[in-house]
């Protein structure tokens, strides 16, 4: 064959000829792969061809691995520079984010929700941002989807009973942020979900104790008459108004919603189901008020609900356990689509209770799910003669078949402990055995911690053993005892939140802790605490993924901190990034954050403006801003 | 081998018709040739008239051949292993850099050449090239360099600056 096939090459060596232009995609991309980011950032302007070219997203690709990826991938011991080739491997399983060569960095399922994949470009523009504490700041008053004379509504509520300490911790609200939702529920007006993007209100929901379970229609109406509901709740101040205060809050991700959790002052609990499709909220079952005190901690993971009171009793709950019969008709029911009516749950089934006579709060609850397990782990704080310690029960459950209906057992429980916490050398272990009198009745025998001892009954509406009876009875005094116990309390964390392996204990010294978990069949270790610098106020609350990003804030101010805990040498673990609100980049997103930003900024800061509450996911940052006038908004810090 | 001895020389036609007899270890530094011979010579063929290259004429081919000469004794690199081990740096050799003092139009030819014959190593050496007059410069300044025409408007421009504004604070 000696056909020429040229195609008419440019011959002249005329000057103005595009030669690079005429390059195919491939090649451009080839040449581009070679720049660093400021020039490749520099040829998207050049022109549309270029533009396109610099959004390559295996460009960004390489860009994403070469900062965030291979710095990382080069702390591990045999991994040497630039052989790249021979670890994929390597990057995979040290790097929990990156699934696949191909795949972007955890797709959420928030994004896929949103019909949106996340390019490596704006991977690698939130992994910088985060990196650099770079967001823009909006305000979303939590009034917002209400008119301006309900605000007022809640304002005198709240200046009414403000000084009462049963109404200041009544009229608290409590949030939740998953997968670019936010979840906000208080007494006043109930439980709201928020789409943080478009930073509007997408459901919400009072929270009601209806006469009969599963008739909430009530509830639903009144919703949309909500001021009404609030003027009565200011006016009135017995006891019930307090009753369906929320306490905690859990929200459990599932494939098309949300499964939250709701932990009330009385004791109780809701579980609600919200729709991402439909946006609606529904409320799935109501537990009945229980003497044991307020729910101040709850962990959802469907069916598992795991509850923790103010005295310390834990309880572990399981939907649907061994049945399989039809939801019952409701009387409320049949206004109602079919879906709702499918979606009611009978009372779970009561797998344990546990209680501690020394353990204290903060508690933190988690439940994960395993290939084979489900692990419900409490992690608490215990006093020691001298101090205090952090201790992990994990739970570890299977179903296991009995006569043809699975049914969720108990298989093991495990516990550890931090080493404690204070100057002291002496190992408590003796001194503390005599002050817990709760027996610890699991399979395997518990050393050193007390453990929350654990009891077991068939249903929670059934009598109780005798040994059990006697530790409710003492649970009620425990935990004056345990507040008053020693001076060692007051070094005490603040606050603990666990995502395994991580387990984070706010301080009150402006500092937090940080203990890694390592858990298996039969072991369970708290790793000795690394300090994390870097607060120069008092840190309100703080929140860790089980990726290791944590978001602490300060109670005033405006410091708020990310820290990047995984995968570094414990040396350089303490390293964090205050937030830098971009002026830019509000400026950028609306008017109204334009006004935020600044005003954050301005001279004339609020410094009696509290932040208590802190949580974030992939892409942004939320923190409960309590101000003076007891007026409450969510900071929305946007990375993306 | 007797057999590999068959092809110590191969010669190669540019589309301008032109021959140009190379060593075998400096054709193989084509992959595009490498394969070719390497299935010949699995058939059991052992001579060859002149190969082909439609895309290439003959400076250029001749200039491609100065390289791949002058590179006969490298170590063969392993393709696929390549794009992942692909390094940013834009280094080059001394011999290699002197090598690609030519005009942007032979740049280029060199480049598309290199890529039509799989020529790795050229191909890298030919796109950092082009990388290096990239790099530090301004869009003002690239446009300038390669007459690439801006085809946005001053309003575009200005857009697409600000949508990357946020990665100059490194």
């Amino acid at each position: 064959m000696r056909a020429l096939l040229h195609p008419g090459s440019p011959v002249s060596s005329v000057l103005y000829v595009d030669y690079l232009s005429s390059l195919s995609d491939e090649l451009l991309i080839r040449i581009l792969a070679y720049l660093s980011l400021p020039s490749f950032l520099s040829l998207a302007p050049v022109s549309r061809r270029f533009h396109r070219l610099s959004d390559d997203s295996q460009l960004w690709k390489a860009i994403y691995y070469d900062r965030f990826v291979l710095p990382r991938a080069m702390r591990i011991p045999g991994f040497r520079g630039g052989t790249l080739t021979s670890t994929p491997r390597t990057k995979d399983s040290v790097l929990p984010d990156t699934t696949g060569k191909d795949e972007l960095p955890s797709p959420t399922t928030a994004n896929l929700r949103r019909n949106r994949v996340l390019s490596w470009k704006q991977q690698y523009k939130l992994r910088h941002n985060w990196a650099r504490g770079k967001c823009a700041v909006e305000e979303l008053r939590l009034g917002g989807a209400w008119d301006s004379k309900d605000r007022l509504d809640l304002l005198n509520y709240c200046s009414q009973d403000g000084d009462d300490d049963n109404g200041s911790q009544s009229h608290r609200m409590i949030v939740k942020v998953v997968e670019g939702i936010a979840v906000t529920a208080d007494r006043t007006r109930g439980l709201r979900v928020w789409e943080l993007k478009s930073r509007s209100l997408v459901a919400g929901e009072l929270l009601c104790r209806e006469p009969k379970p599963g008739h909430d229609t009530t509830g639903m109406e009144e919703t949309h008459k909500a001021p009404q509901i609030n003027e009565t709740t200011a006016t009135s101040n017995d006891y019930k108004d307090f009753s369906l205060t929320p306490t905690s809050l859990a929200v459990d991700v599932t494939a098309n919603g949300l499964g939250i959790a709701v932990g009330l002052f009385d004791g109780g609990f809701d579980i609600w189901q919200f729709d991402f499709l439909h946006k609606t909220l529904t409320k799935r079952f109501a537990h009945p008020a229980s003497s044991n005190g307020s729910l101040t901690g709850i962990s959802y993971s469907h069916p598992y609900v795991l509850t923790a009171t103010d005295s310390v009793l834990v309880s572990l709950y399981v939907f649907g356990a061994g049945r399989k019969s039809a939801p019952r008709a409701e009387p409320g029911a049949s206004s109602r689509p079919s879906s709702r009516l499918t979606s009611l749950l009978h009372p779970p089934h009561l797998l344990t209770s546990l209680r501690s006579h020394t353990s204290r709060p903060p508690l933190a609850l988690s439940i994960r799910k395993l290939a084979t397990v489900i692990v419900a782990s409490i992690a608490y704080t215990f006093p020691t003669r001298q101090g205090w310690s952090i201790g992990i029960q994990d739970l570890h459950v299977k179903m296991t078949s009995t006569g043809g209906s699975a049914s969720p057992t108990i298989i093991s429980t495990q516990l550890a402990y931090s080493p404690f916490e204070t100057s002291s050398k002496k190992r408590n272990g003796n001194a503390n055995s005599g002050s817990y009198t709760s027996s610890f009745r699991g399979p395997r025998e518990a050393q050193g911690p007390p453990a929350l001892g654990s009891l077991r009954s068939r249903m929670y509406t059934q009598e109780l053993p005798p040994e059990a009876s006697f530790s409710r009875e003492s649970s009620n005094t425990m935990p004056n005892h345990c507040h008053t116990e020693d001076d060692g309390e007051i070094n005490g964390p603040t606050s603990l939140c666990y995502s395994h392996p991580y387990l984070l204990a706010t301080m009150p010294d402006n500092t937090l802790i940080l203990h890694l978990c390592t858990s298996n069949a039969s072991s369970l270790v708290i790793s000795p605490g690394i300090r994390l610098w870097g607060h120069t106020s008092g840190i309100s609350d703080a929140d860790i993924t089980a990726r290791g990003k944590a978001v602490s804030v300060s109670i005033r101010g405006e410091e708020m901190r990310v820290w990047e805990l995984e995968g570094s040498p414990a040396a350089e673990r303490g390293l964090s990034v205050a937030i830098r609100p971009n002026a830019i980049e509000s400026r950028s997103v609306r008017s109204s954050s334009r006004e935020e930003g600044s005003r954050n900024r301005g001279p004339d800061y609020d410094w009696d403006e509290r932040r208590n509450w802190v949580g974030f996911d992939d892409e942004m940052v939320i923190v409960l801003k309590e101000s003076r006038g007891g007026q409450e908004s969510l900071m929305v810090y946007d990375f993306t | 081998m007797p057999e590999e001895k068959a092809f110590d020389k191969i010669p190669l036609q540019s589309n301008d018709g032109s021959i140009i007899t190379v060593d075998y270890e400096v054709a193989i530094r084509s992959a595009l040739l490498s394969t070719m011979l390497d299935d010949l010579k699995s058939m059991g063929v052992s001579e060859i008239g002149p190969v082909p290259l439609p895309n290439v004429n003959e400076a250029v081919l001749r200039k491609v051949l100065e390289y791949c000469e002058y590179h006969r004794n490298d170590p063969l690199t392993n393709n696929e292993d390549e794009t992942e081990n692909r390094k940013k740096t834009t280094d080059i050799s001394e011999w290699d850099q002197k090598y690609m003092q030519v005009d942007q139009e032979m740049l280029f030819e060199i480049i598309l050449a290199a890529n039509y014959m799989d020529i790795k190593a050229l191909l890298d050496v030919g796109c950092k090239t082009v990388a290096n007059m990239i790099k530090g410069k301004s869009p003002e300044e690239i446009r300038k360099t390669f007459n690439i025409t801006n085809d946005f408007t001053p309003e575009e421009e200005e857009q697409i600056r600000r949508e990357n504004e946020w990665a100059e604070d490194r």
